[in-house]
């Protein structure tokens, strides 16, 4: 069973990396020209801090954050149809079927 | 690793539950009538699967429900003074003040009452501990949020039941403040306290389903600060309340530095004050523009219906039963006090708008914040009194202190550590000083202020 106040710390932490991200978005230009998106920016950061480089990270906050993407996706995937009528058939392809082709 | 995707399926099926909530307050008249929230109906059909019932609930899922409330209380109180710009303490006090002073009298009432009533009856009848006093002011001015914060400080003092009764307390505590709030509403009308009534309009039927069918009844539910390109907005506020918790979390190791007997202080307090630090320095830094309020809200909202849900769920319904009719001695005293600082000491206390500026405490007090706004919205639809104002800025000095702030947080150490009379003094010191300070301000008085509006004046 894992302990939810390590996850929930774990998570904190992670939304500073993310706000870390968005303050370098704000401040270097190059950022800005790229539209990097300032959760990669902040992920970056984060690799920096990790046990592969500085390794500053403590280990639990590790094992939380590589879990993360897996269960987020889940999220992800489930609402990108939720609050969307969808169309027949027919429509889709007419409207979307070159489009679909080129892919 | 699959803790943690555990934890994820186990929070799905709470939004499920939450969900099972909505549905029946949809369907059933009777918890429309009585504005009962979906999360506690949710809450209440996850009790009854949980183990003490049914018992058909996987014990993964209600070992991590019975996390979830501790830790999104310190979300709940993060976001509270997040995207509000905090006045200067003048004008704090002219417009809030006479509603602070009413509100320190009720909220330091609760632990007056509630432990004159354990220290005289209770512990003698029952022998239940000194602490059980503390359950009234925990579930009352505070609520569930607050019994969740307090499990830790409860199972630190050895008293288990404590949270399970705080639970208890406060949803006898919301459905008190939402009939009798009503109740009271409807005999005021009639005896004429309200200023801006329109009895005629009543109340609009989306708030009673709580669905809103009329676009035109529609509203965005947050504004959007920065662009999603480079960061999700909501996500931007996530990561501000996380800020803000993890300065409380820093705090909390200060804090348990001072003395051992804190050992067991709960973070939400402290992650509430974090929320104003980060609100305080992003002013300079001019951040603070970018705040939204009202995407803190969906977090704050978020979090509470989560938390709601998941608290009723995993309420230890043994401890409650065990307790049962000292507990509801203890309700029944603080019913009768609650009614008696709305029916005799508003309009004594309030000079302007009593009646408005009561019903409002009285929800709050009793049950949580937004059914005391919802009492306003009834007897003053469009907010034309100062009330709202007034309650505001009166929020921003009380609940550092009680309903969840320090002297919640910190009172059944008080009560463990100096004893249950020198608490009562305590809590009899406090109501004092604020009838005094009230009194010098001329708010005060024992003649009630003027009853009856006229109803021409703003």
């Amino acid at each position: 069973m894992a302990n939810l106040l390590s996850v929930f710390f774990s998570i904190c932490v992670l939304c500073v990396f993310l706000l870390a991200g968005k303050v370098l978005r704000v401040k270097v230009k190059l950022f800005q020209r790229i539209y990097l998106p300032a959760s990669i920016i902040g992920g970056f950061l984060g690799l920096v801090a990790g046990p592969f480089i500085l390794d500053l990270l403590p280990a639990e906050i590790m094992v939380t954050w590589q879990q993360i993407p897996g269960i987020l996706i889940n999220l992800v995937f489930a609402t990108l149809f939720l609050g969307v009528a969808i169309p027949g058939v027919r429509m889709l392809w007419k409207q979307g079927g070159s489009q679909l082709c080129t892919e | 690793m699959t803790g943690l995707f555990s934890v994820f399926i186990s929070i799905c099926l709470l939004c499920i539950f939450l969900l099972a909530g909505k549905i029946l307050r949809v369907k059933i008249r009777l918890f429309q009538n009585i504005y009962l929230p979906s999360s506690i109906i949710g809450g209440f059909i996850g009790l009854l699967c949980g183990p003490f019932i049914l018992d058909i609930l996987p014990e993964t899922v209600t070992t991590t429900w019975q996390q979830i409330p501790g830790i999104l209380i310190n979300v709940v109180f993060a976001t509270l003074f997040l995207g509000v710009a905090i006045p200067g303490v003048r004008k704090l006090w002219s417009q809030g003040g006479s509603q602070l002073c009413f509100g320190m009298v009720i909220g330091s009432g609760q632990y007056f009452v509630g432990l004159l009533l354990t220290v005289l009856i209770l512990t003698p009848l029952f022998n239940v501990p000194h602490i059980f006093g503390t359950v009234l002011e925990i579930g009352f001015a505070g609520g569930h949020g607050t019994a969740a914060g307090m499990e830790e400080v409860f199972l630190n003092l050895g008293y288990p039941a404590g949270s399970a009764l705080g639970y208890m307390s406060a949803t006898v505590g919301i459905i008190v403040a939402v009939v009798g709030g009503i109740f009271y509403i409807n005999i005021a009308i009639r005896k004429g306290y309200c200023r801006n009534i329109d009895a005629s309009k009543g109340i609009p039927e989306f708030k009673k389903s709580g669905l809103i069918k009329n676009e035109s009844d529609r509203h965005p539910i947050a504004t959007a600060t920065v662009a999603s390109e480079s960061i999700e907005p909501l996500a931007f506020h996530l990561a501000i309340t996380a800020v803000a918790i993890l300065i409380g979390w820093a705090m909390l190791a200060g804090v348990k530095n001072i003395h051992p007997v804190l050992e067991g202080f709960p973070l939400f307090p402290l992650a509430m004050i974090g929320g104003m630090i980060v609100q305080v320095i992003s002013k300079p830094l001019k951040v603070d523009r970018y705040y939204d309020k009202r995407s803190f809200d969906r977090i704050l909202g978020v979090s509470l219906d989560l938390l709601v849900v998941a608290a009723i769920s995993s309420l230890k319904l043994d401890l409650f039963i065990a307790n049962f009719w000292p507990f509801m001695m203890l309700m029944a005293a603080g019913i009768a006090w609650v009614f008696f600082c709305l029916i005799w000491l508003a309009p004594r206390m309030l000079p302007v708008n009593w009646f408005e500026r009561g019903i409002t405490e009285y929800g709050m007090q009793t049950g949580v914040t937004a059914i005391g706004l919802l009492l306003l919205r009834l007897v003053d639809p469009e907010y034309k009194t100062d009330t709202a104002q007034a309650f505001g800025f009166k929020q921003m000095l009380y609940e550092p202190f009680f309903g969840g702030g320090f002297i919640t947080a910190t009172a059944p150490f008080i009560v463990i550590n100096m004893g249950i009379w020198w608490t009562i003094a305590l809590a009899l010191i406090v109501i004092t000083a604020f009838l005094i300070l009230s009194a010098l301000n001329g708010w005060l008085r024992f003649k009630p202020h003027t009853l009856y509006p006229s109803k021409s004046l703003p």
